[in-house]
């Protein structure tokens, strides 16, 4: 009936367009690629006091705080936050999404095969927000587990998901929750007999709550401090090195504490470890 | 409470996000929709081909799918989008696919006499279709269109769960500060509702102005 | 990164648990989209129109906005209001009543469809309005709406990855707990890019043999 090769060209030649261009760059010398366009992407959850979002918009919380100043000696004007769930940030900074995470995503081998991170940033033991009076007497990960009727809420692709799995709690008991409120409110709501995140982060939420029907259980019995650092992509090593130059200058001049202690953070305790201790911890 | 005029601002920042998504999806969905509609119908074998892969592969995986993958799967193969481009590429493709078998469905319809009229008049196929079938068959594909741009408003609130700050996405963080529910909710489906209202009155609008000085002459 | 064989074979058991709730919640949403049409269809039709017109003003609304927000809607709003529905309940009313105001419009058409005499003839036998609905009109208008309705389930089966949002272990939940766990997003979200296309294909030839046996409409 019709001829419509010329339409019909176009489409695959369209195709073809949008499939060969934009290969990704190459990583030459990243740090003057910051330099040069003026800001760095970074990856953030929205949990105070490790990353948050505020009302107007803007972006504060520890880490967030911390990755500002320490870009800014680097000659790096601004950081350019992206609020992303925990399980996404690896894999977005892999896919050139973002140049550094810095949410509090906690150092352990796993992650530590998979970036670069820098030294030790911000620590934290973990904690269980429940109703009050802990009616199910929950202390520990493995508590959870051998309660057959029991959910755990934590963020999706979190360090407390992943105990929670390692501890044995079965896939459809661990509730992946978007957010803190979200967690906070299904709790109360009763769809979740726990809600698990870092102490700072569970402190946070339940004073913003004022709830007297729900309590705190911190810390949990059984996992240990963690302390989250700086992620960058495997192959930033350059990057990642300016960067803990400038932080253990930080570190020592003071300025260091002064960004995280307002937060509830202990500057002592991410001065007291490195690392290369975390990385290899089991 | 003066806090929420700072929220209801965040809301709206959203609600430029969500139009700003629909017009430029409904614009490439349009485009995708004309070229895989009239490959469709094309004489050469390979065109059909190519565009009733592209209709079925994009109606058959889920949009909700289509744009993980292309947010996250498709930097992996070397080709990075911002949550934005992710976002109108999935939406406009997908809605492209439906919107597809609505122009083949129009040009289909038109009648045989018409086509007999251009060989008559010696067009050459170019012609026909751009002066006599597509301007009478664009009549008929327009409800539909409209439908379709409304189901791609509604499909765009999915990127809120690709971090792009569109209007859903803004009311989850005023959900999330304020530990209020019911306002956030409430005010964007309002928002969402009179958006696919204004859609709906415009094709109207449209169709009305389209049609004018055709009464009698269709059916 | 490439494509990993080993891994697809690995978390292949862990998405079947997925697509057992997503095609769970696509067979009840289609049921509480079956009657909730019905209803808003016969609702509808009422010659009363206090009561026609705010219906008709409620399916436009539910029609004209997302899905995702209704779903946070009878996810997060409800408790408040005293009603907490467990997450794949609340899912499958969601998608039941976004649904159901498609499939009021295919019975709409459907019971158009059937004659004027028919109305007439049960008025002349005595029947009452239930017996006219159940034994006359909706035993002629129902067979050819099916193929419309079928249509309507299988958009619906494709909108079930947006439960994941209000925490159903759905497939596409499945698939990002598997991607945020070992950090591997290419084959757990092409997998489930793969099982829908799969399942649309089958289902659109479903939908074709239903044309064939009970015709079409509109």
């Amino acid at each position: 009936m019709i001829n419509i090769n010329r339409l019909g060209g176009a489409v695959s030649a369209v195709m073809l367009a949008t499939l060969v261009s934009a290969m990704p760059a190459k990583a030459e010398d990243t740090l003057d690629k910051l330099k040069e366009q003026g800001f760095a992407r970074i990856a953030i959850a929205n949990e105070p006091p490790f990353t948050a979002v505020n009302p107007d918009g803007t972006v504060s919380g520890a880490g967030p705080d911390v990755a500002r100043a320490v870009f800014a000696k680097l000659g790096v004007k601004d950081v350019v936050a992206s609020i992303s769930e925990y399980g996404a940030m690896i894999p977005g900074l892999q896919a050139g999404r973002h140049d550094a995470v810095t949410a509090g995503l906690f150092m352990k081998p796993e992650r530590c095969n998979a970036v670069a991170y820098s030294e030790p940033i911000l620590c934290d033991a973990e904690a269980f927000l429940v109703k009050k009076g802990n009616p199910k007497g929950f202390k520990s990960y493995a508590d959870i587990a051998k309660d057959a009727s029991a959910t755990i809420g934590a963020p999706g692709g979190g360090t407390e998901e992943r105990l929670s799995l390692e501890a044995g709690v079965p896939r459809d008991r661990v509730i992946v929750v978007p957010d803190g409120q979200s967690g906070l409110k299904m709790l109360q709501d009763g769809r979740i007999d726990v809600y698990s995140l870092p102490v700072l982060s569970i402190n946070d939420l339940a004073k913003k709550a004022n709830d007297p029907n729900i309590e705190v259980v911190a810390p949990v019995v059984g996992a240990p401090v963690y302390c989250d650092g700086a992620a960058f992509r495997k192959n930033d090593t350059a990057l990642r090195d300016a960067f803990d130059k400038v932080l253990a200058e930080m570190k020592t001049s003071g300025e260091f504490a002064k960004i995280i202690e307002p937060y509830g953070f202990s500057a002592q305790a991410a001065m007291s470890t490195t690392r290369e201790k975390l990385c290899a911890a089991k | 409470m003066g806090q929420w005029g700072g929220y209801l601002q965040l809301i709206l920042d959203g609600a430029l996000v969500t139009i700003k998504l629909t017009l430029m999806g409904s614009a490439l969905a349009l485009v995708m929709a004309f070229l895989a509609g009239l490959g469709r119908l094309s004489h050469f074998a390979a065109l059909r081909w190519l565009a009733t892969t592209y209709i079925e592969f994009f109606r058959g995986t889920s949009i909700f799918v289509q744009l993980f993958w292309a947010y996250f799967v498709l930097p992996l193969l070397g080709l990075s989008l911002t949550p934005l481009q992710a976002g109108v590429l999935a939406l406009g493709l997908n809605v492209g696919a439906y919107g597809a078998e609505v122009v083949r469905g129009a040009v289909k319809s038109i009648g045989k006499e018409q086509y007999e009229a251009c060989i008559a008049l010696n067009f050459n196929r170019w012609q026909s279709l751009r002066h006599i079938i597509l301007p009478q068959a664009v009549v008929l594909m327009l409800p539909t269109f409209g439908n379709n741009a409304i189901e791609l408003l509604k499909a765009s609130s999915v990127v809120s769960l690709i971090s792009l700050a569109d209007m859903t996405f803004q009311a989850q963080v005023v959900r999330a500060q304020t530990g209020s529910t019911l306002v956030p909710f409430l005010t964007i489906l309002i928002l969402y509702f009179a958006m696919a209202s204004v859609i709906s009155f415009a094709i109207r609008g449209l169709e009305r102005y389209m049609t004018r000085g055709l009464d009698g002459v269709r059916t | 990164m490439e494509w990993d064989w080993a891994f697809v074979i690995q978390i292949l058991p862990t998405l079947l648990q997925g697509v057992k709730i997503t095609i769970l919640a696509t067979l009840l949403g289609s049921i509480v989209a079956a009657v909730v049409g019905l209803v808003i269809a016969i609702v509808r039709r009422s010659k009363n129109r206090l009561v026609s017109m705010p219906m008709g003003f409620v399916a436009e609304f539910i029609r004209g906005t997302p899905l995702l927000v209704q779903l946070y809607f009878i996810f997060y709003v409800l408790p408040d209001l005293g009603l907490t529905l467990s997450p794949l309940v609340a899912g499958v009313i969601g998608l039941g009543l976004h649904y159901g105001t498609y499939t009021a419009e295919v019975y709409r058409a459907g019971i158009e469809n059937v004659a004027r005499g028919q109305w007439e003839a049960a008025k002349a036998c005595n029947l009452t309005p239930f017996q006219t609905w159940t034994r006359i009109i909706l035993p002629q208008a129902l067979p050819p709406m099916i193929p419309a309705l079928a249509n309507y389930f299988i958009a619906m089966f494709k909108e079930t990855p947006l439960l994941s949002a209000i925490t159903v272990l759905e497939l596409m939940n499945q698939a990002r707990s598997i991607a945020n766990y070992n950090y591997r997003y290419i084959e757990p979200i092409t997998l489930v890019g793969a099982f829908f296309l799969v399942i649309s294909l089958i289902s659109v030839i479903g939908l074709r043999w239903l044309e064939r046996r009970y015709g079409r409409i509109g």
